[in-house]
């Protein structure tokens, strides 16, 4: 399996830039936009290399379990009560 | 009790051997290593906060007790992210300069049981993320091996304290390499437990997908040591398992003759090229691990590329979600560094982060299924030895994949030691994965390795 080149992502203007900063409730000087604008470039370009083509019904995304090698069954946990 | 000896610093194995046995008292121990940091410590930016008081009352505690811990006396330093109790835990930042939490973490909470003593509080990358930051209210960590070197982070002084001997171990947290990462570049020995194994309670989060918390030590048999003391399942940890019991220190003694050593070479010859002195390291330390019995043949993974592209994802999604409401407020008060590495997260869609999370679960299965074939995977945890601290770039790690980043998101246990010297002295660390819950076997490679390759007898020229 070779490595696969970051694809380049789709460009972003500078007016969809600040609309998606606005959204996220930032306000940014323009040097702070602009280490902004470098980092999403490098980010996205990441994102890209991520499979999209899992089946629908495929496992729920955050769950995971590790095998305990043991056989042992972990203890159940007691449900946690709400305060009061 | 006679004095602290003569000669390097002590590791936590022989300093132990010699308090059980009445020959080395933790008081004599303390104040030699408080005199340590004092000399050394303006050069290295090792230490945020030294808890000099504090520590000499627990070693005058220890020494007076009957009841002695298995980590009687042993002076250890925390990275700043762990909240200690009514000491000043800042994670780096000026955010929390004056941060004084109520309770230790439980990590530290173990290991003061097990009757450490704590000597202070060590630099980190603001809130364990990015990398040196000159705009902060503390200087970066130096490289005890040459100060003009970076000590690779985010655990940067607890990798500079312990290579340098002013603690003799020390606790980091490891989301993307951040304990193995100083480890390789400091020349000392640092496990990323398995997800569950040691509590995160008490630890300022980073990404909670991918935080672990772990050992950092002078050699891989220290951090087994301190490994026995942090183990185990704590109910306020969402991600605490009730795991193996296993004694570490005890299991590493086993011959590793007969284990199966899958050596990832694609990984350092085509996905992250390692430097040539690094390809010839690699080399040597195969070399050691079949001349100790085990079997090397190759293993292959997905490319590093595609381990990152998850890990830097949910890191900066998650990352970006638990500062929100600070990025808000006091932007200018985060460093540039901490800004890049974190601010892309707030323009990362819902999808794309559940994509990550779900591809993370192929990639988990991906890398257990080797682990049917191989005992341990060997690759090395950088391209080459610690760069200048003027050479990182803010966005590293966006640009430049991390090799460490796969254990993390493949949720399985990763020591890094030593494994040999470039021609200029500066350390080069090899890594050694295992299966989930296989953290007593790459202790145990990595403790045989270490003293096969003789690479634990040089230290810093300090």
């Amino acid at each position: 399996m070779a490595a696969a080149p970051i694809k380049s992502a789709p460009p972003v203007s500078p007016a969809e830039m600040q609309a998606m900063v606005a959204r996220a409730g930032l306000t940014l000087n323009p040097g702070q936009m602009a280490d902004l604008v470098l980092a999403w470039r490098q980010l996205a370009g990441l994102i890209t290399l991520i499979p999209r083509d899992r089946p629908m019904a495929d496992d729920l995304a955050y769950a995971f379990r590790l095998p305990v090698r043991t056989g042992k069954a972990q203890p159940e946990r007691k449900p946690v009560r709400p305060r009061r | 009790m006679s004095r602290v000896p003569e000669g390097p610093p002590l590791t936590i194995a022989q300093a132990g051997r010699l308090i059980a046995a009445g020959k080395l008292s933790p008081l004599e121990l303390t104040r030699a290593l408080l005199a340590r940091i004092e000399a050394l410590n303006p050069e290295l930016n090792a230490f945020v906060t030294v808890t000099e008081r504090q520590a000499l009352a627990a070693a005058r505690a220890v020494g007076r007790s009957s009841r002695r811990g298995a980590l009687a006396g042993i002076p250890v330093g925390y990275k700043d992210i762990f909240n200690t109790a009514g000491i000043r835990t800042t994670a780096h930042s000026k955010l929390l300069a004056d941060n004084i939490p109520d309770e230790d973490a439980e990590a530290v909470r173990r290991l003061s049981t097990a009757g450490a003593v704590m000597l202070g509080k060590l630099a980190t990358h603001e809130f364990a993320i990015g990398g040196p930051a000159f705009d902060l209210p503390w200087p970066p960590a130096r490289n005890p091996w040459d100060a003009r070197r970076y000590t690779g982070g985010s655990s940067s002084g607890a990798g500079a304290a312990v290579a340098a001997g002013l603690v003799l171990g020390a606790l980091g947290s490891d989301t993307g390499g951040s304990i193995r990462l100083p480890a390789a570049y400091c020349g000392i020995a640092g496990l990323k437990p398995t997800p569950g194994l040691v509590s995160r309670r008490g630890v300022i989060p980073l990404a909670p997908s991918l935080d672990t918390v772990g050992p950092m030590a002078w050699t891989a048999q220290d951090c087994a040591i301190l490994l026995d003391a942090l183990a185990g399942y704590d109910p306020a940890d969402p991600a605490s398992v009730a795991g193996p019991r296993v004694a570490y220190a005890r299991s590493i003694v086993a011959p590793v003759k007969g284990l199966k050593v899958g050596l990832l070479r694609r990984f350092h010859e085509h996905d992250v090229p390692g430097s040539p002195e690094v390809l010839q390291m690699i080399s040597r330390a195969v070399a050691v691990l079949k001349g100790l019995g085990c079997r090397v043949d190759e293993a292959v993974l997905p490319p590093v590329q595609e381990f990152n592209a998850v890990g830097r994802v949910i890191i900066s999604a998650e990352a970006f979600a638990l500062h929100e409401p600070a990025l808000r407020t006091r932007l200018a008060d985060y460093s540039r560094v901490f800004r890049v590495r974190v601010l892309g997260g707030a323009l990362i869609r819902a999808a794309d982060y559940i994509a990550a999370q779900r591809q993370r679960t192929d990639l988990i299965a991906t890398v257990a299924k080797q682990f049917e074939r191989f005992d341990v995977l060997v690759t090395v945890p950088t391209a080459g030895a610690a760069p200048l601290l003027t050479e990182q770039r803010p966005d590293e790690g966006f640009a430049r994949p991390f090799l460490t980043t796969v254990a993390n998101v493949a949720a399985v246990p990763s020591l890094v030691v030593c494994g040999g010297f470039t021609a200029a002295g500066l350390p080069l660390g090899i890594e050694i994965m295992g299966p989930a819950w296989g953290d007593a076997t790459v202790l145990r490679v990595g403790h045989h390795f270490e003293r096969a390759a003789g690479t634990r007898d040089r230290r810093p020229g300090m």
